[in-house]
């Protein structure tokens, strides 16, 4: 079904989803983070909390990758529930996920190589999570 | 704050976040809808150009058109993280709820992965180089101006 033509009911559905899906994300990335709070010291260019937050980042864009690659030919988890994908996608990955720490880490103090190196990773493996989800889709959702 | 209230400020700060990326997003994608339906506007004689001169079916991402509403979310974020930093937030846990929080949540990076990778599968080019050096580019420098100005 096009976007535009979602009811009012599934839009609420699916904001009360992303909400949800995006309050674990959070809490998950934060958790992650608070494991290596106050280490010190880098390695390769980036902090303890920096390489967490670069493992997030790729482990999110993998699982985006997937799913998305899974929808794309309509199967997966919320392959017919909009606010399953929201919650799951844009909610929950997009919260886990985040661009800012990684905006500074280029700035602050800037580092290209150390930033580009992950982009270019987080790309690879959610061209790989595509693919692979469009080659190896489990059933769709009946209901 | 103790710990517990701690991880929901921060928590809800991120869900607040999230559910703004995605209001932008459907409003962006409302918006381009609307336009398509117009039948004399130029994205609808775009479009149906596109489907008439194209046989080897749709490109979903062109379909949703280059993604906006993720750049400026994600630049929109990578300011404010960079203020909160300048600024030296007073309170570390205000420092959590606003950047590993609300910024947090309010950017992403899963998104902007699969768009740039759907869009290299769909082997559009121009588009997967300018999704990819605009948020490194728009971001980084916006996350440099909230550093300055909050120094």
């Amino acid at each position: 079904m096009p976007s535009h033509s979602w009811s009012r009911w599934t839009r609420w559905q699916r904001y009360a989803a992303v909400l949800v899906g995006a309050f674990l994300g959070t809490l998950g990335r934060y958790g992650l983070g608070l494991l290596v709070d106050g280490g010190s010291g880098t390695t390769a260019g980036l902090s303890a909390g920096e390489w967490i937050t670069a493992g997030v980042n790729t482990a999110g864009a993998l699982a985006l990758g997937v799913l998305s690659g899974w929808w794309a030919v309509g199967r997966g988890p919320g392959s017919r529930r909009a606010w399953v994908r929201a919650g799951l996608g844009p909610g929950f990955l997009g919260a886990f996920t985040t661009f800012s720490a990684l905006a500074l880490t280029l700035v602050h103090p800037f580092r290209p190589l150390e930033v580009l190196a992950q982009v270019v990773v987080g790309v690879g493996v959610a061209w790989i999570g595509l693919m692979w989800g469009r080659r190896f889709a489990p059933r769709g959702e009946t209901a | 704050m103790n710990g517990l209230w701690l991880a929901v400020a921060v928590g809800g700060a991120g869900a607040l976040g999230a559910l703004g990326r995605v209001l932008l997003d459907d409003a962006w994608t409302a918006w381009r809808a609307r336009r398509a339906d117009a039948p004399d506007a130029p994205a609808a004689r775009g479009a149906r150009a596109g489907r008439a001169g194209r046989a080897a079916g749709p490109a979903a991402g062109r379909a949703a058109g280059w993604p906006w509403a993720l750049l400026v979310v994600n630049v929109v974020g990578a300011f404010v993280l960079g203020l909160a930093w300048g600024l030296h937030l007073s309170h570390p846990d205000w420092a959590a709820v606003l950047g590993a929080g609300f910024c947090g949540g309010l950017t992403t990076l899963s998104t902007w992965a699969v768009a740039i990778a759907g869009a290299v599968r769909e082997r559009r080019w121009g588009t997967a180089m300018s999704v990819f050096l605009s948020h490194l580019l728009l971001g980084g420098l916006a996350a440099w101006a909230g550093l300055a100005l909050g120094a």
